[in-house]
């Protein structure tokens, strides 16, 4: 199987409860286990959030794309966007050995969520020069 | 399915009293401030002891741990004051864990010692 939905919403917070709804009934769709379609879902609320607040600036004038495919025991995610390009895997780590309740302000947890949560993650321009975020997430 | 953020306000009376925020449905980057916000009005009208309590929760992404992360300094400039968490469900433990902020709060599993545990 390898059919793909997808979803395309205004940059604004607004629409992220939408993109987690699309999200949990695909994964229900296919079978995904409560656990793994939960870490599916925060890693792209995580990603979209990032987008719209950050490659935005929370300006709403921008569109986001959630494309899912079905694979094998696992489900692809592209999101794209038209923000200024931006490679969020290269972001660094924040320091997680610090009590967060010792920071002036915590941060750069959502980029540690993407790249714990999935299993594979990558970052490519698309031809028609987006942004586009791909995450495999296998739950066998 | 994504739900609205709703937040209740209750006493109880342990040791010292006790104000507890039940907060149901969905705290994201969008309505993480609501929640900071609640508790700010609380600790303002003198609350010095709140629990969170967090069984309601349907989505919590990394912004909720901002919200928890600003009432805990809102405490600290008031003067001092103890935020402890009650149940929380698995969508606040699954964000918890992964970024390792379950070690530096106290979590409860019943409204009774969690009352009593301050």
């Amino acid at each position: 199987m390898n059919n793909a939905n997808s979803l395309e919403i205004k940059a604004d917070l607004d629409n992220l409860g939408q993109v987690r709804d699309f999200i949990e009934e695909t994964s229900k769709e296919t079978g995904l286990t409560r656990e793994c379609a939960g870490e599916l879902l925060l890693a792209v609320d995580e990603a979209v959030s990032n987008i719209i607040m950050h490659g935005f600036k929370s300006k709403s004038d921008g569109h986001i794309e959630v494309e899912v495919s079905h694979q094998p025991d696992a489900l692809m995610v592209r999101i794209r966007d038209n923000a200024p390009l931006f490679d969020p895997t290269k972001n660094r780590d924040p320091h997680l050995e610090i009590s967060p309740l010792e920071r002036n302000a915590p941060g750069g947890f959502g980029v540690y969520l993407l790249n714990h949560l999935v299993d594979e993650i990558a970052y490519r321009v698309t031809d028609d020069g987006r942004n586009e975020l791909s995450m495999l997430k296998s739950c066998s | 399915m994504s739900a609205a953020l709703r937040i209740a306000v209750s006493e109880e009376k342990g040791n010292v009293p006790v104000t507890i925020l039940h907060v149901t449905g969905d705290v994201d980057s969008k309505t993480y401030m609501d929640l900071e916000s609640k508790a700010s009005e609380v600790i303002s009208a003198g609350a010095s002891n709140i629990l969170l309590d967090l069984s309601g929760v349907n989505y919590m992404g990394s912004a909720g741990l901002r919200a928890l992360h600003g009432i805990v300094n809102k405490l600290k400039s008031s003067g001092g004051g103890k935020m402890k968490l009650l149940n929380p469900s698995d969508a606040v433990s699954r964000v918890m864990f992964t970024l390792g902020f379950d070690k530096f709060f106290d979590i409860h599993k019943n409204l009774d010692e969690a009352v009593k545990a301050f």
